[in-house]
């Protein structure tokens, strides 16, 4: 496959260093300084601005099979996108900070294939584990319509020592798997739940959130306090105000912190330096049920996230921007690190993976949640599900069917173009992925 | 050689619209003058009146040909003097008629124009109808504001209309209801001839003869107050006063609102229920009917009795209006001073209401609310909203900074009236005095004892009319476009 890069900037570096071996990299990049960095990797750099035309003939931009746009520069990355589209590029990927021109994409494609926004992608994910309180990982699919989540269930849990098909779920979710032990298991109707296990449940947000109640006595986070007000700290305020909450938001620069009072009506927004101790103190900072750091730099959001959970903060979730924390972070007591980082180019790379558009690792690499579309000539198109052969060690979470989202019965069929959502056990996903 | 410094303000496009707008409004004399032919009084006042409005027009407008466009500055300019030029003129036929002398007369005029509503006529009943139908109108010209008017029906103001009317409409600031501001202002009046009509319908309906309908739909919705009765309103029937209590309080809801309410019927009750001002409107005029009615239900017999003169009286007051169902100086004293209060809350922003406007009160309270939560969370940023929409620190400056100005006019307008009062030998109960001052700055009309509702502001000396009579101008144009003009800096640039 034929990729081109535009802007070498952190996440197209890594892009880049995933895909030399295997494909065909080019990369666009303005600074010299970065091209620099590109010195060792197996690609093409090319030094100019990837945005005009007379860079995107030299890079042939028309032959790409994918072109990744990851500028700074949101504009440049659209414009870039649409120019290449129109040599005849066949698939095209922007990534932008502004969420609004996801909104504006998705009115109009603008020649942009997809358009991915680290920083609503980081919030969401956030906005979704404060939201599953006893989830132990949650993955979304479907631009955010689909939720999977791996849940721990409590011994008083009324989903315990049932027939599963005896139990009310949740309209909208399933039950996919439940991990025993260690072991990976594909429940039927018979199966019962037993105080310990995780389940793996697909479905919308909503129901999985209602099922998150019912597995586990950890009560739905109630106040949640924010550190650090920039694009993902508001994203993540506005996300909790849709859901009724009143999270407080603390916030150092005076003007954004105005800006951030102004737009968000249900939040408390503090204008403080993150690392005052004494404020933290007065406004009972250490009351919150989640606390959340993103602030800009690494170090100090691993600094107030240990000063929150001293503080007696139960669950402390940082993004951090370096990935290569991840593992440090959860060791030194932070609950759970995301990074914009990994989940923006986790995001960008589903698409150099054949037809898979999303994908999630489950306990090690036991088992997989991957998004496929099923193409015309799949053998299970127009068969009931009952009757379908569907490869052993796999079952269907969920389907998207336009705008539609479908929790599957036997009854129902599948159809070309749907967009689904397969639990696998990692020997099944090769024949998932052929049958579809 | 020195030179003299050239004023900043441009004086030749002041005196022009301002010709402009005497020559135009003088038509408004004609409606008397038709009055007097129908009624068999007198026309030639009228006749005269509107010869010698249209010569000031034509003469100011020979000497300014070509003007320029009006800015910030002219604005004032042209607003304040209008007003003053046109309560001036208005006061001609009081004194052709030999109604009044040149005070009175000028105070009277000033009075309808600024929609303030107190009277110094001894004889309400025994005036000719073409006077008495004058007096209505002036209040109804005025309630809307003349400017607004001519800014709708005279195509040269179109362009620097904008800060005229921002600095003659009542409020915060102009809510554009079209991109043309002609447009606005016409939409403007169309929602205000339209409730007339409906009110004067309604009026006739209810079994007011045509004369006293049409001169009270002209104070109602004007929030003015004239009235063609010595009692005011107290003898009219039950039905009728009802009907004022209603359109009262529409005069003194936000007319863009209204507009905006009444473009969309089937959505208009949604559309006044998100307003945050006009939910504060309805809210306090329930809250202080509740009060009154509790202290006056032992005075009035019937529960509908005591519930009427309490909603009458507390629409009346504080929308500015000064109607009264009821003579309420002879209620006991906390109904008094509650009616008091009222006279600083005023109607909403864009109604005819004067005084303080009750989007200022609501913003005010809303700030001294974030001072105590500031108290306990110094570092907690609140913005002030008026519905879903911020308003910035700078507006919410203007707002304090406007009701501190206004009780310090109050504060000093009373100690001159009462060094006034004393000087010439009058003994007036402080509550009463105080009561005139704020209800000439507030626009009301009657205030308690010797300026009572049926009582009139004749027996007060000249100098004290000339006091209320700078109040109730400076009042109607809320302060800022009359006290600019004081300043050097407004003459200096």
């Amino acid at each position: 496959m034929r990729v081109l890069i535009i802007g070498a900037g952190q996440v197209g570096r890594s892009i880049a260093q995933e895909l030399q071996h295997d494909h065909d990299v080019v990369v666009i990049e303005r600074s010299p300084q970065r091209l620099e960095l590109l010195r060792h990797y197996d690609v093409l750099a090319l030094h100019g601005n990837g945005a005009s035309l007379k860079m995107l003939e030299q890079a042939e931009a028309g032959r790409a099979d994918l072109v990744i746009a990851c500028t700074d520069v949101d504009e440049v990355n659209i414009v870039a996108c649409a120019a290449s589209k129109q040599q005849g590029a066949k698939f095209t990927i922007a990534r932008v900070h502004d969420p609004e021109y996801i909104e504006t994409w998705e009115s109009g494609r603008l020649g942009v294939d997809f358009m991915v926004c680290s920083e609503l992608l980081t919030s969401e994910t956030i906005a979704e584990l404060i939201g599953v309180p006893a989830a132990r990982e949650v993955h979304t699919f479907a631009e955010g319509r689909i939720l999977m989540a791996e849940l721990s269930v409590d011994a008083d849990s009324p989903l315990v020592g049932r027939p599963l098909k005896a139990l009310d779920l949740p309209e909208g979710s399933r039950i996919v798997s439940i991990i025993r032990d260690g072991t990976v298991r594909i429940p039927t109707g018979e199966d019962r739940i037993r105080p310990g296990d995780l389940i793996v449940s697909i479905g919308t947000p909503e129901a999985i959130a209602q099922l998150n109640r019912r597995a586990s006595g950890a009560a739905q986070a109630q106040s949640v306090v924010i550190l650090g007000g920039g694009r993902i700290g508001y994203r993540l305020a506005l996300t909790l105000e849709r859901r009724g909450l009143h999270p407080k938001l603390i916030e150092s620069d005076p003007q954004r912190s105005r800006w951030l009072a102004e737009q968000l009506p249900h939040t408390q927004v503090f204008q403080s330096d993150a690392t005052d101790l004494d404020f933290l103190e007065r406004e009972r900072i250490g009351e919150a049920d989640v606390g959340v750091s993103v602030l800009r730099r690494d170090e100090t959001n691993l600094l107030c996230a240990l000063l929150l959970k001293s503080l007696g903060v139960p669950r402390v979730i940082v993004g951090v921007s370096d990935p290569n924390y991840i593992r440090a972070f959860e060791r030194v007591g932070v609950d759970v690190a995301v990074s914009a980082r990994k989940v923006v180019a986790e995001e960008i790379l589903r698409f150099t993976k054949s037809r898979i558009a999303g994908m999630s690792i489950l306990e090690g690499d036991r088992a997989e949640v991957i998004e496929v579309t099923v193409s015309e000539e799949s053998p299970l198109v127009g068969v009931p599900l009952k009757d379908a052969n569907f490869p052993q060690g796999a079952t269907i979470g969920a389907v998207v069917r336009g705008r539609e989202v479908l929790i599957p019965r036997g009854s129902d069929a599948l159809r070309p173009g749907d967009r689904v959502i397969v639990f696998a056990r990692k020997d099944a996903v090769p024949e998932v992925e052929k049958r579809l | 050689m020195s030179r003299r410094p050239s004023l900043a303000v441009h004086l030749r496009s002041a005196f022009h619209l301002l010709a402009l707008v005497l020559q135009w409004l003088g038509l408004a004399f004609l409606i008397p003058l038709v009055a007097a032919l129908v009624y068999g009084e007198p026309g030639w006042p009228w006749i005269l009146t509107l010869a010698i409005t249209s010569a000031l027009g034509l003469v100011l407008r020979w000497l300014t040909r070509e003007a320029e466009e009006v800015r910030v500055r002219e604005a004032f300019l042209v607003v304040s003097l209008s007003w003053l030029l046109l309560a001036a003129l208005g006061s001609l036929p009081y004194l052709l008629l030999g109604a009044l002398g040149p005070v009175d007369a000028f105070f009277e005029s000033m009075s309808g124009f600024t929609t303030t509503g107190a009277t110094v006529l001894l004889d309400i009943e025994g005036q000719p109808r073409s006077l008495l139908l004058w007096r209505a109108l002036s209040q109804w010209l005025g309630g809307m504001g003349i400017i607004v008017l001519a800014i709708a029906i005279l195509p040269k103001l179109a362009v620097g209309g904008r800060p005229l009317m921002e600095a003659e409409v009542p409020g915060l600031e102009v809510e554009r209801l079209t991109p043309r501001i002609r447009e606005t202002a016409r939409a403007l009046w169309k929602v205000y001839v339209g409730l007339s009509a409906a009110e004067l319908l309604l009026l006739m309906l209810v079994g007011l003869a045509p004369f006293e309908a049409l001169a009270h739909t002209f104070t109602t919705l004007s929030t003015g107050g004239f009235g063609t009765r010595a009692d005011s309103l107290a003898s009219f029937p039950v039905a009728a006063q009802w009907l004022v209590v209603l359109f009262i309080l529409l005069g003194g809801t936000n007319f863009a609102l209204l507009y905006r309410a009444l473009r969309r019927p089937l959505r208009g009750v949604g559309t006044l229920w998100r307003d945050e001002e006009f939910r504060f409107y309805l809210a306090v005029f329930a809250l202080i009917t509740g009060l009154l009615f509790l202290d006056l239900r032992g005075i009035y017999g019937s529960v509908e009795a005591a519930l009427r003169h309490s909603a009458f009286q507390v629409a009346s007051i504080m929308t500015t209006t000064g109607y009264a169902s009821a003579d309420f100086d002879r209620w006991d004293s906390p109904a008094k001073l509650l009616l008091l209060a009222l006279m600083f809350l005023g109607g909403s922003a864009g109604s005819t209401g004067g005084s303080i406007k009750l989007v200022r009160t609501l913003l005010i309270f809303k700030v001294l609310i974030r001072e105590v939560r500031r108290v306990l969370h110094p570092q907690a940023v609140i913005p002030i909203r008026l519905g879903s929409r911020v308003i910035d620190e700078e507006a919410l400056r203007g707002v304090t900074a406007f009701a501190i100005l206004y009780v310090t006019l109050f504060a000093l307008g009373s100690i001159v009236f009462l060094l006034d009062l004393e000087r010439v030998g009058m003994e007036v109960p402080v509550l009463d005095a105080v009561s005139a001052v704020a209800a000439a700055l507030g626009n009301v009309g009657p205030g308690f004892g010797i300026v009572g509702p049926m009582a009139s502001y004749a027996p007060l000396p000249e100098t004290s009319k000339l006091l209320l009579m700078f109040l109730m101008w400076i009042g109607r144009l809320e302060i800022f476009p009359v006290l600019v003009l004081l300043t050097r800096d407004y003459w200096r640039g």
